[in-house]
């Protein structure tokens, strides 16, 4: 493995019949990172993903999974849950975790009792033998998810995994995402809501129009802004208003301004002398939607939302 | 275990349990009974029907003794020659003119005689169309003859004598035994090319299934494409070898039970035991063969429509290759027969009546490695078809990725 990184790609390139889906993709993962891909549906977040997985081939770049180049020959060691769930409808809750095993090169015997207690663990010790046609399909991403890691890989890649979950669901996989990086594991995400990634991730990449538009902390995303300030004066005018920076604005009676580049404290003293008579003063961080907005753009936050809620409503 | 056979193990495995605990394989299993019993029903219920039909009909106008005299002789010949070989024959009472009584008997659609027979035993009129009176004439005049020899010998006292044969057994001879072996080649390439046909089916219903259910997606995260398309058709070799095996046995029991079939078969020329050897060889060459083309197809598929659509000319084309192997049997061109033992796929099908005929056995060994060779390159056609059409992957990879994958020694 070279410095660490359990997935490096660069300059990755994919076109599919003449139209670009994804162009010049740079990625950087920490081995035992959480890593977050977050961009509206269509950004290019599976194609670069399955690239990355070698499921299929950049048409230009090139990539290294867990230090090979042919991603194919880290199968064994890497879990993937797709972002269009398939299992075999026939087939039993733990045969299908074990047989997900089995692919990666886990022993069938193993596979099963490693099934049967995640199954257990995870209250679904009543559907251990029930198909999967017969599980609900939250149940059956559960399942799937089982098999994603059941052979306890060293990098775990779920596209969209929290798509299709219950709030009750979501809680219970990002608390997995969190144990299974607790012990050392790599996980890699893609999602369209910036909430998992705020919370998940020490990295984010952001996609959109095909393109990466930041890669790197996700505190340095955020520090992409200056953080805001919101005031609430007694009076309404005076000297001190001076004071105030140029592209400050009021609404509802609160003035919201970037924090100056000089800091708060000279701007408080012009208030406390102006006789402002300051009721509220709060410096806030950017959130990551924030820095998203500002590094993807307004355009591309809208499409999330609106994937997010669409995919709510559904 | 080398990681792209330990793969196509696993999904072999996966797969032959799902299909024969399914439904979809006992129907395979019965589906032989099923095409027999159906077979056999058919051929009961329009049998009767079709006996007489495109025979052709000979209303006999003539006093009784000539009719019975006829009708007697009629019956004599058909035993012996069978009942097909003449016309069948209709006694009718003559009226005052025979003549436009036969010709009225023509002219009527009701009455369905194809010719009309008067006149005496010695001088006997037929009255029909041109295109087919002259031959029926021939073979009324032969039942005529008989039966005035048998009238004339009645009369003179003596009645009619057959002369008894007497019958001295041989081992063989040889024209039974070739024809066995031609039967026997044509049953061995049916085998195959039925089996074929319907694993084939199956194996493309079930990649189409797959790709729907986007299990293929963890499949290609997980192997390498020549293992699921390996893993794939192992398994459905593995289920058709069951299914012979099942029918195998049934076939050997019934030979057993009845005795009297295992002293009419005629043993292949290679032998027995090397004859079903070679037969599951060729059969899961051929049905790999096939089957990789259809998984080929399969793969630029996405519904039951779009496969049917795609598979139409290789099932047509499966007619046509079955249809020159079986020309080949019993064939004195060697050019035509070697040449369908060359052609990879119509090999399978030409060995195989060859080791009915034949009892040499190096074109065997060759003819294995032959289809050894195209199996592999089928199956990576296939794969990179998959590849670049499925997957939508920019490149295809290496065509000898496989074969080096193979004989890599595992990191």
């Amino acid at each position: 493995m070279r410095g660490g990184l359990a997935i490096e790609a660069r300059g990755l390139f994919k076109a599919f019949d003449g139209k670009t889906a994804v162009d010049s993709v740079d990625i950087a993962v920490p081995e035992g990172a959480i890593y977050g891909i977050l961009g509206p549906n269509g950004a290019g977040k599976t194609t670069t993903i399955r690239m990355l997985l070698g499921i299929i081939d950049p048409d230009r770049g090139e990539r290294t999974l867990l230090g090979h180049d042919q991603p194919i020959e880290a199968a064994p060691i890497v879990g993937y849950l797709p972002e269009e769930r398939g299992l075999y409808p026939s087939m039993k809750a733990r045969e299908v975790i074990a047989f997900m095993g089995a692919l990666r090169g886990l022993p069938l015997d193993t596979g099963r009792k490693r099934a049967e207690g995640m199954l257990r663990d995870n209250g679904l010790g009543d559907y251990i033998n029930k198909p999967i046609k017969s599980l609900s399909k939250g149940m059956a991403q559960t399942v799937q998810l089982f098999g994603t890691i059941v052979h306890r890989p060293k990098l775990i890649v779920l596209d969209e995994p929290f798509s299709g979950l219950d709030a009750i669901n979501q809680g219970r996989l990002e608390s997995l995402i969190r144990a299974e990086a607790a012990e050392g594991t790599t996980v890699i995400f893609s999602t369209h809501v910036i909430a998992h990634a705020e919370r998940l991730c020490e990295r984010i990449a952001i996609i959109a129009g095909g393109k990466v538009r930041f890669e790197g902390k996700v505190a340095e995303a955020r520090d992409r802004l200056r953080p805001q300030v919101r005031l609430r004066t007694r009076a309404q005018d005076g000297p001190w208003r001076k004071g105030l920076p140029a592209d400050a604005v009021q609404r509802d009676g609160v003035f919201h301004f970037e924090l100056p580049l000089a800091g708060i404290e000279p701007l408080l003293k012009t208030l406390i002398d102006g006789g402002a008579g300051i009721e509220e003063l709060s410096i806030e961080r950017p959130g990551l939607h924030d820095a998203f907005v500002a590094i993807a753009g307004d355009a591309a936050a809208r499409e999330m939302e609106q994937d997010a809620r669409m995919e709510e409503a559904a | 275990m080398n990681d792209v056979f330990r793969a196509a193990w696993v999904i072999c495995r996966r797969d032959f349990v799902a299909t024969v605990y399914s439904k979809t394989f006992l129907l395979f299993l019965i589906a032989p009974l099923l095409a027999t019993g159906f077979g056999y029903l058919i051929g009961q219920t329009t049998g009767e029907a079709d006996r007489d039909i495109g025979r052709p009909r000979v209303a006999i106008v003539a006093p009784l003794e000539i009719t019975d005299a006829l009708e007697s002789a009629h019956a004599k010949l058909s035993e012996a020659l069978g009942e097909r070989a003449l016309p069948a024959i209709e006694a009718i009472e003559p009226g005052d003119d025979t003549e436009a009584q036969a010709r009225a008997l023509l002219a009527s659609s009701d009455a369905g005689v194809s010719a009309v027979m008067t006149g005496t035993l010695d001088r006997p009129v037929v009255y029909g169309p041109a295109d087919s009176a002259g031959d029926l004439a021939k073979e009324m005049a032969l039942v005529a003859e008989t039966a005035r020899t048998g009238t004339a010998l009645t009369s003179a006292g003596v009645g009619p004598q057959t002369p008894e044969v007497e019958i001295v057994t041989t081992d063989e001879a040889g024209g039974d035994v070739n024809m066995g072996r031609h039967a026997l080649a044509r049953a061995g390439q049916l085998i195959i090319f039925f089996f074929t046909i319907i694993l084939a089916g199956m194996l493309l219903s079930n990649l189409v299934e797959e790709k729907s259910s986007k299990v293929i997606e963890i499949l290609a995260a997980a192997v390498p494409l020549d293992a699921v398309f390996l893993g794939k058709i192992m398994a459905m070799l593995a289920i058709s070898l069951m299914g012979v095996l099942i029918w195998g046995t049934l076939g050997v029991a019934a030979v057993y039970f009845f005795q009297g079939i295992a002293g009419w078969l005629i043993p292949p020329a290679v032998g027995w035991p090397l004859f079903i050897l070679l037969l599951l060889f060729y059969f899961a060459a051929n049905y790999m063969l096939f089957g990789a083309l259809f998984v080929g197809i399969g793969a630029q598929a996405n519904s039951v429509r779009e496969v049917q659509t795609l598979s139409m000319p290789i099932t047509f084309g499966q007619l046509i290759f079955f249809a020159i192997a079986s020309a080949t049997v019993g064939q004195h061109d060697p050019v035509m027969t070697w040449g369908a033992a060359l052609f990879p796929l119509t090999s399978p099908l030409t060995m195989i009546a060859i080791a009915a005929q034949s009892p040499a056995l190096w074109p065997h060994l060759l003819a294995i490695v032959w289809q050894l060779i195209w199996l592999f390159v089928i199956i990576r056609v296939a794969t990179l078809m998959f590849r670049m059409t499925v997957l939508k992957s920019g490149k295809a990879g290496s065509f000898l990725g496989p074969l080096k994958a193979v004989f890599a020694k595992k990191s």
